[in-house]
């Protein structure tokens, strides 16, 4: 499913924390969006799934403006993987995922085995089915990640936004979630929107990367295109050395210096 | 693997509702049967369904218009508060949360300070105190509803402090009335410590459909107060309208919380531990935990009521003594035996 963003400005307050907005992504393409803090990464994120309402703008998925979506509606075509995911209360793992059938569920409504058929299946994808039982309060990180993203999953969406899936895990679980979501894109065919940090990764898993520097578009394309030390040092701040990896078809990008 | 799992849960889930309704129908039979006469249990039930059979007058007069009321009502609002406290803890994801937190327990308590000092009475008198505390308690709630919402949306770190704001201010309010009240102080703080000694079938019939209306309403969020549990952002983005949700429960917790506070004064202790206990037992899951909380709330607080009735007959004591000084030892017991230590 297409996923169009048109225009979009986003205010806290009166200080301007994105500036016309536009871009487009397609069915089983990543798109990168990465930029230093405050650039307004995750606002623009909360502004697709209307967590977060634009002043100005629109966003379309499948021809249809989400302003004119319920929230359910919404749920049912964007699956979102947060940033902050410390759940607190001892609910098993499939409770969790199972929370992801929600959107098309109503108020009377009750879990039926399809529901849990769906869940399963996510929970296949994301070799989450053996902690099930488990307390999602119990498990390490990158296994909560993953049940994140099964959850998200079992809302059976088109679209996969994720912010900073791999920050706080080591670099074994790191490839392993990215690995994960190349997957999703290619073989479900979704439409994914990603914040990263790291420059590396994104580079090696985005098919196309966006650049925001100050709640505006720097600039878009792949990450050949975009990552260049031009790009970077005026839009980090930094200076790097950017080398050509042939064995894994990646940029590496080194950091040298901090500008002041 | 997983279908029999969640058959043996559904199956567990069904077993503990299905004993705690049985020990609420015993509880009912027991609390009608023990107290300063002794009735013996075969003569309640006959009482009860109208069967013939020969017993001292006086009898049905104690089961039906002394007792009855009184145990339907320590039910009800034993359930309420129960239920109210546990949608709050859910709210507010905090496991400090009670029934209370707004405030509404001290706009009540100014509400029937009020009617006790100035001697307020519609006619029969009667109605005078709990109709003002109901009143105030529902004055309270609107107030702290339209000075914490911001736009159309309702922070609960801003309900939190408006509540706590104007709970303080009519807890002064109560203290200026209790300082000037003369003769009526007494009453005043027989009242603030909650009892059920003027149970009767009139405090019944006002309170059973709000209570009753107000848990079935609560109830039918249980699943989306599971999702809020993960917090607001991931809500959203599991399809809940977080902020109508917000809305309903407060309202609908608000208004059981009112109506349990104007019949039998601020007990304290129900909304806070029952909920906590049963989460020890049953887990986190809404869908099982209101439900088990409603019916453990009413057990619970029918047989503080009884106790508070015969423990030093003849005089009675406020249940809300009772409450915390048997339920505080009893909720540290289970919390020590509780294998884990994350979550509430």
């Amino acid at each position: 499913m297409k996923l169009k963003i048109r225009d979009i400005c986003f205010y806290y307050d009166s200080t301007k924390v994105l500036e016309n907005i536009t871009f487009e992504v397609s069915e089983g393409e990543i798109l990168g969006i990465l930029g230093p803090n405050g650039a307004g990464k995750t606002t623009l994120l909360r502004c697709i799934n209307r967590v977060l309402k634009p002043k100005k703008g629109s966003v379309v998925i499948d021809g249809a403006n989400i302003r004119e979506l319920t929230r359910k509606e919404i749920a049912k075509n964007i699956g979102v993987v947060p940033q902050n995911s410390t759940i607190h209360f001892p609910f098993t793992v499939f409770d969790i995922v199972l929370m992801g059938r929600n959107p098309h569920l109503g108020r009377l409504d009750r879990i039926t085995l399809k529901d849990i058929e769906i869940a399963k299946k996510a929970m296949k994808v994301t070799n989450t089915l053996h902690l099930a039982d488990r307390l999602i309060d119990e498990i390490s990180g990158g296994e909560k990640q993953r049940v994140i993203i099964a959850r998200a999953l079992t809302q059976e969406p088109k679209i996969l936004l994720l912010d900073e899936p791999t920050s706080h895990l080591d670099i074994n679980h790191q490839l392993e979630i990215l690995e994960l979501i190349r997957k999703l894109a290619i073989k479900n065919r979704l439409t994914i929107v990603l914040v990263s940090h790291d420059l590396n990764l994104a580079s090696r898993y985005c098919d196309r990367i966006i650049l925001l520097k100050e709640g505006k578009i720097h600039s878009v394309g792949t990450p050949k295109e975009v990552l260049t030390k031009d790009n970077i040092r005026d839009v980090f701040k930094i200076n790097v050395e950017i080398n050509y990896d042939e064995r894994t078809d990646t940029l590496n990008i080194v950091p040298v210096s901090a500008i002041k | 693997m997983q279908e029999n799992k969640n058959f043996r849960i559904k199956r567990l889930r069904g077993f503990i509702l299905l004993s705690l309704i049985i020990g609420l129908i015993l509880s009912f039979v027991g609390a009608l049967s023990i107290g300063s006469v002794k009735i013996p249990v075969d003569v309640v039930f006959k009482i009860l369904f109208n069967f013939p059979g020969s017993w001292q007058e006086s009898y049905k007069i104690i089961i039906i218009e002394v007792r009855l009321p009184r145990v339907i009502l320590s039910a009800l609002v034993g359930s309420g508060l129960a239920v109210a406290g546990c949608a709050m803890q859910a709210l507010f994801r905090n496991p400090l949360a009670s029934p209370y937190i707004l405030g509404i327990s001290s706009g009540a308590a100014f509400g029937a300070s009020l009617a006790i000092v100035l001697g307020i009475s519609f006619g029969t008198g009667i109605f005078a105190v709990p109709f003002m505390a109901f009143v105030f308690a529902l004055l309270t709630i609107f107030l702290v509803y339209n000075i914490a919402k911001v736009g159309g949306r309702l922070p609960m770190e801003n309900l939190l402090l408006a509540g706590i704001a104007i709970g303080s201010f009519f807890s002064a309010q109560v203290s200026l009335l209790k300082y000037i009240a003369g003769e009526e102080l007494r009453s005043i703080v027989f009242w603030l410590m909650g009892g059920f000694w003027v149970s009767s079938w009139d405090n019944v019939i006002i309170a059973f459909p709000l209570i009753v209306l107000g848990i079935v309403v609560i109830l039918f969020f249980s699943r989306d107060l599971n999702i809020m549990l993960m917090g607001e952002e991931h809500a959203l983005s599991l399809g809940t309208e977080v902020e109508y949700v917000k809305k309903i429960v407060l309202v609908f917790a608000s208004l059981i919380t009112a109506a349990a506070v104007s019949v039998s004064g601020i007990i304290g202790f129900v909304g806070l531990i029952i909920p906590h206990t049963m989460r020890i037992v049953v887990g986190p899951d809404n869908r099982i935990l209101l439900p088990s909380s409603c019916l453990f709330g009413a057990i619970f607080l029918i047989w503080m009521d009884t106790l508070a009735r015969v423990v030093i007959q003849p005089i009675e004591l406020p249940v809300g003594i009772i409450t915390a000084s048997l339920g505080a030892p009893f909720f540290l017991y289970l919390l020590r035996r509780r294998k884990r230590i994350t979550g509430w």
